[in-house]
Parts: C-alpha cells; sequence; structure tokens
C-alpha cells in the first residue's frame, strides 16, 4: 500500500503516520496520545529555536533546557519514578525518620501507603526511552544548527513514530531519517528487496531460533537458580547470555532494518560483530551503535570528551555509562552494570596511552596480541552481562560465587551438551551476517525475480518455524 | 577501499511494484506452507466469530495444500529437527 502511494506524497505520509500509530495505539491507545503530544512539542519548540537562529542565546538556551526537562521528566516519571523513590529517596528518609521520632515515622509511613499505589499505576509506555532519546537528539541538531527542523509536522511525526525503529530502536538521528521523510523515498536508487527481506529472515532465525532455544534451555535456568548449578554450567550459562542478548537484539534490528527498506527508508547499522572487539572501546563502537554514538554525541562530548585533559576525560566516561546503564533500566544492577563499562574504558585509555613495547611489532606478536584483546574483551563483557541479566544482587552473587568457586551443581544434570554448544557456536558466528560482510551477497540478491526472492523467504520462514519452539518470548530491549 | 558492487537501478514505481510482488508472493506461499498447522492453531482458539472466520478462510487452503503435500516441508523439519531441540519446552 505504500508504494502504491508513490504519486500521492502527502497521502503516504498519512499512510505512515496512520500505520505507526495503530501499530502503536494497538497495545495502548493512550500512549499513542503520548507519543502525538511529544512529537508536536518538539517539533513546535525546534521550530521556535530555528526562527531564533540569528535573535537571543539566552532565549535559544531557555527553549533547549525547557525541551531537555519535559522530555526527560517524561522519561523519568514513567520509568524512575519507583526506582527514585523505593530505591534512593526511602533508604535515605528510613534512618532519618529513625532519627527524628515517633512522629516522623508515622508521617513517612502514611506517605510510602500513598505513594505506593500511585507508583504501582504507573505503566512504563514501550519504547518511550527510545523515542524520548530520537526527539532529545532533534532538538538539540536544530539548537547547534546541524540540521533544519521538520518542513512540516507530519514528517516529524513520521520520524518520531516511525513504526519499523519505535519500540526497540535503533535510535535513528533526524540528520539521516528527517529528510527521508521529507522527500519519501522516490528517486531513482538501488533495488533493495533482496536485502530486506534476507535481514527480516535472518532476525527471524536469530530470534525464534537461537536466542529463543538459548534463552530458554542455558540462560534463563542459570540466573533463575544458580546455586543449584556447578561452575562449568554457570559459566556456559554466560556465554549463552552473551549470545542471546546479541541475537535478540540484533536481530530485532535486523528486522527492523529490514521493514525500513521494503519501503524505501535507509538504516544506519546497529551492530559490526562486537564480540570480535579488541578493546572495550572498540565494543562500544560496535554494539548498540545507535545508542553508542548518541551517548558520544550528546553526553561524553559536551561533558569534555577526550580534550580537555584525562581527570575531566575519566569523569566524563563514568558519567557517560552511569547515565547508560540508568537507560537501560531502573534498578541498581544497570547502575553497576555501567560503571563497570566506565571504569574499564578509563583505565583502557590510562594502559593504552603507554607505547606499545617492541617485542608486539612482529607480525606473529600482533596477531597473539590481537587474539589476546578479542578473547579478554569478550570475557570482560559476559562478566558485565551478568550485572545486566541479574536483576538483584542476590542473583549476581549467586552467579559470581558458583563461578568463581567452580562448585559442583545439585545432581547430574548439566546444561554442557552437543546441542547447547552447536547453539551458542551458531548464535555467536551469525556475527559474520553484520556490517559489509554480505554487501556482495546483497548486491546478487537483486538481481533475482522478486517472485522468487518472495517464494524463498516464505520457504526459510516456513523452515524456521518449524525449528523454533511455540511461543517466542518478547524481545529483551522492549523492556527499556 | 570500499567494494564497487554493480547493482540494477530501477525506478520507483518498478521497485515498488517488485517489493509489492516479493511481498504478496511471500504471504500466499507462507499460508500454503503452513495452512495446516495454522488450522491446527485455530481450531484450539475459543468458539466465537474470530475462530468461526478463520476457519473458512482456512480449510480450503488447508484442503488444497494437504493435496498437493505442501506441509511436508515444515513437517519434516518439526519431526527431525524442532522436537528434538524444543524438547521439555512444552512444545
Amino acid at each position: 500500500m505504500h508504494w502504491g502511494l508513490v504519486r500521492f506524497p502527502r497521502t503516504r505520509k498519512w499512510f505512515l503516520l496512520c500505520a505507526s500509530m495503530v501499530f502503536y495505539g494497538y497495545w495502548s491507545w493512550k500512549f499513542a496520545l503520548l507519543l502525538l503530544g511529544s512529537s508536536m512539542l518538539n517539533h513546535a519548540v525546534a521550530k521556535l529555536l530555528a526562527g531564533q537562529r540569528d535573535g537571543c542565546g539566552r532565549n535559544r538556551k531557555t527553549l533547549l533546557v525547557l525541551a531537555i526537562v519535559i522530555n526527560l521528566g517524561l522519561l523519568g516519571t514513567f520509568k524512575y519514578a519507583g526506582f527514585f523513590t523505593d530505591g534512593v529517596l526511602l533508604p535515605i528518609l528510613r534512618p532519618v525518620c529513625g532519627w527524628l521520632g515517633e512522629s516522623a515515622v508515622a508521617a513517612l509511613v502514611s506517605f510510602q501507603e500513598s505513594i505506593y499505589p500511585m507508583l504501582s499505576s504507573i505503566v512504563l509506555p514501550v519504547g518511550i526511552s527510545f523515542f524520548t532519546f530520537q526527539a532529545l537528539s532533534y532538538v538539540i541538531d536544530v539548537y547547534r544548527g546541524l540540521v533544519n527542523p521538520a518542513r512540516s509536522w507530519l514528517d516529524f511525526a513520521n520520524y518520531l513514530a516511525f513504526f519499523p525503529q519505535l519500540v526497540a530502536g535503533p535510535i535513528v538521528r533526524a540528520t539521516v531519517l528527517v529528510p527521508q521523510m521529507e522527500e519519501l523515498p522516490s528517486e531513482k536508487r538501488h533495488s533493495e528487496t533482496g536485502k530486506a527481506v534476507f535481514l527480516i529472515v535472518c532476525g527471524l532465525f536469530k530470534k525464534t531460533v537461537l536466542a529463543n532455544w538459548i534463552a530458554t534451555r542455558l540462560a534463563d535456568p542459570v540466573f533463575a537458580m544458580p546455586e543449584t548449578f556447578s561452575g562449568p554450567d554457570i559459566l556456559l550459562g554466560v556465554y549463552g547470555y552473551a549470545v542471546q542478548i546479541y541475537c535478540d537484539f540484533s536481530a530485532y534490528s535486523d528486522i527492523a532494518i529490514g521493514t525500513a527498506l521494503l519501503m524505501g527508508f535507509e538504516f544506519p547499522d546497529n551492530f559490526n560483530a562486537p564480540y570480535f572487539a579488541t578493546s572495550l572501546r572498540d565494543f562500544w563502537r560496535r554494539w548498540h551503535i545507535s545508542l553508542s554514538t548518541w551517548l558520544r554525541d550528546y553526553l561524553y562530548i559536551p561533558m569534555g570528551g577526550s580534550k580537555s585533559g584525562p581527570r575531566r576525560t575519566a569523569a566524563a566516561l563514568l558519567v557517560t555509562f552511569l547515565l547508560g546503564g540508568l537507560w537501560h533500566g531502573a534498578s541498581w544492577t544497570f547502575v553497576l552494570w555501567g560503571a563497570f563499562h566506565g571504569t574499564v574504558l578509563i583505565v583502557e585509555r590510562f594502559v593504552t596511552s603507554f607505547r606499545n613495547p617492541a617485542w608486539m611489532e612482529g607480525r606473529n606478536a600482533a596477531t597473539l596480541v590481537r587474539m589476546s584483546s578479542i578473547v579478554l574483551t569478550f570475557h570482560l563483557v559476559c562478566f558485565s552481562w551478568i550485572l545486566f541479566r541479574g536483576g538483584d544482587m542476590e542473583v549476581v552473587r549467586g552467579v559470581l560465587g558458583g563461578l568463581f568457586a567452580w562448585r559442583s551443581g545439585v545432581g547430574d544434570v548439566t546444561l554442557w551438551s552437543a546441542t547447547s554448544i552447536i547453539m551458542v557456536v551458531a548464535g555467536f558466528s551469525s556475527q559474520f551476517l553484520d556490517g559489509g560482510r554480505m554487501a556482495a551477497f546483497h548486491a546478487r540478491l537483486c538481481l533475482v525475480p522478486a517472485w522468487v526472492q518472495g517464494v524463498a523467504a516464505a520457504v526459510v520462514l516456513t523452515l524456521i518455524l518449524g525449528l523454533g519452539p511455540k511461543g517466542v518470548a518478547p524481545f529483551i530491549y522492549f523492556q527499556f | 577501499m570500499k567494494e564497487e558492487i554493480n547493482t540494477p537501478v530501477c525506478s520507483p514505481a518498478k521497485r515498488g511494484k517488485g517489493t509489492g510482488l516479493a511481498v504478496l508472493v511471500f504471504y500466499v506461499v507462507l499460508l500454503m506452507l503452513n495452512a495446516g498447522a495454522l488450522e491446527e492453531s485455530v481450531s484450539r482458539m475459543p468458539f466465537g466469530t474470530a475462530r468461526s472466520f478463520w476457519l473458512k478462510v482456512l480449510r480450503p487452503c488447508a484442503a488444497t495444500a494437504s493435496r498437493l503435500h505442501l506441509g511436508w516441508p515444515r513437517r519434516m523439519v518439526e519431526t527431525h529437527l524442532g522436537n528434538h531441540l524444543n524438547r521439555d519446552t512444552g512444545r
């Protein structure tokens, strides 16, 4: 239908927006209204900012701060109100009230009784973290003069609510998508249906077969009851989770990129073989690229980046990753996950500031160093996934305890089997599909007639349905 | 240096037609290859208008697919791989 409206650009834009609203409103129409409200507000601010480009800098700054406060306020209310009350406010107030006396304790109890029903009624709108970050990047880029405001609200609403990437990213920048929404794909360009279908089918395979199998057989049992598993089993569970989260999230990105491409919209890559990274810095250039570049451009660099001396750089890194951790979820384990990444990045910066010794210059030595770096980085990332997946500190302690004590498990059951190794290795190897590695294959695909592509995709999807279990768990990143 | 890839250039209308055809063929073939399994899962739905509607749509497709043995690829994969992989997961 989208392509059927190619001669009616305005109708096509309304059709796209309606499709996105139906997609989002199917879950909750109230949140679809919230999304529309957010798009109106941010577009209005962007227009005002652009209108005052040559005017008073103070007014522009006030407008920008207002937009940031409203956007973050929305995100904070829906996502962090419970965490802030339960994890920050009450732990501070309890000892203070205890010290003040009985009347203060009674007041605190009545405050808790009134606030808990309110907090439990708050439902987190799916994808709010993603569309809030997109809206923020748009307003900030207009303020910086990097992008012009969208020609109309309709174009901006389509950018913010575009359904393939609405609920779990990638976080596509205004500079990339707003011009595509304004013009709509209509110029002569390469036919990429084959690439789109290939991405969607690969994503479905990674999610329904690999990620789902690894989750139900390895990662979920280990993280549910770590005390019942042996050290080697826990190790396999942690490796499994690393592969599961990659297959799960990169699958969503592939499906989103492929679906957008079917309609002629191009998104940048979100993954590039992250577990082949040679350092944590390299890892963040390959993992969830749209988020890491967002954090770099709107947090790390404005805080001084790498050009303001080692202390400021370290502080900027730590704050960026603490906030990056908190972005993933309102829990202390995510904060710890961010702190771990920030700290390792600081250490890495310090270590790499020294010149490599001469023995590392040889070809064999360089290969050895590279391989060791990949293995070390992968294990550091795996360690951080324990914090990410743990949910609470009790589980994290259980997993780490079992891993480092290398104890034996309860009973003779082991997770190690030929199938589990094949599935983990297959999931790990799926990284070879990332980035430009398949570009030549994608190019060849577009030479295949469209109906053959359709038949091939249907046959492969049928085989995937035969391989996968009945009922597939939601994507991990839906919760963020 | 980036590899230059020679891909055919086509007009948006042609491109749209190609995409539309691919998507249409995809859905038709997918329906025929999975008609049996779909009919089976719809028959497990609670009685009501939705169930009756889908059964009316799917029964002729499932009958045709069965006559043409189109459910064979999915059954083969399920029997030889899927059931082994998904043992004990309530499949």
